[in-house]
């Protein structure tokens, strides 16, 4: 099994006082989410735990299915998994995925026909409605 | 300004999507710098922060190359679906993928 990453991809910047400021990067898209501010630590995994710890980890979500940290644009929030591993699925669907019956409730969780669950990923804030 | 419609439950849920940075929307109205990783909007040619040239595609465009998509309506559909679930068109088989979603 390969082991979890501990951050997200990043590239260090080292300044002329010798800090070091990290540049964190979605693991998906590559879109920088994080500059840190600049850093004093003996050494450079030191200051990238500290970086990492302090700031960088607030920026990004963590897919517990593949261990990536992604942007927020790059995560489902309602599965809780990055969007490689849980493609967004239509919130309202017009039709049921599994008997392709035409759907008549909007916020319905389950096909009234086959009984298939409308989101496979994730029904975050669905269950509401549906009380 | 915005002019978001708040009536329906389903225009609430797309504004907080959108606010918060999550959902379909987001990623059409992005790309990223090649350069130096910065966020642009999908209507830029040059990254606002280094000038670089962005690439003609955006975040949703990488993210349908990525997945199974409706031939009909082009939206991304899950590796389980029979139908699309906006337009009903019946898909073709879903090939097996790596580490799908269990």
């Amino acid at each position: 099994m390969a082991q979890a990453k501990k951050t997200a991809t990043y590239r260090v910047v080292t300044d002329a006082g010798g800090g070091r400021s990290f540049r964190f990067y979605c693991d998906l898209s590559g879109e920088l989410c994080c500059v840190t501010k600049p850093l004093r630590a003996d050494t450079e995994q030191a200051a990238l735990a500290l970086a990492w710890e302090t700031e960088g980890r607030w920026h990004f979500n963590r897919c517990p299915a593949c261990g990536r940290y992604v942007s927020s644009a790059m995560f489902n929030v309602n599965a809780g998994r990055c969007l490689d591993c849980a493609p967004w699925e239509s919130e309202y669907p017009s039709f049921c995925h599994h008997c392709g019956v035409r759907l008549r409730e909007p916020d319905a969780c389950f096909c009234p026909v086959c009984g298939a669950r409308l989101q496979v990923g994730g029904t975050d804030g669905k269950e509401e409605a549906t009380k | 300004m915005t002019d978001y419609d708040l009536r329906t439950r389903k225009a609430l849920r797309r504004v907080m999507l959108l606010e918060y940075g999550f959902g379909p929307e987001t990623l059409q109205q992005r790309k990223v710098c090649p350069a130096c990783g910065r966020a642009n909007r999908a209507q830029d040619t040059h990254c606002t922060d280094c000038g670089a040239a962005l690439p003609e595609k955006t975040l949703y465009d990488l993210y349908r190359a990525r997945h199974r998509c409706c031939l009909h309506c082009g939206v991304v559909v899950t590796d389980v679906a029979v139908y699309c679930p906006e337009c009903g068109t019946r898909l073709p088989k879903a090939a097996r993928r790596r580490g799908a979603a269990g």
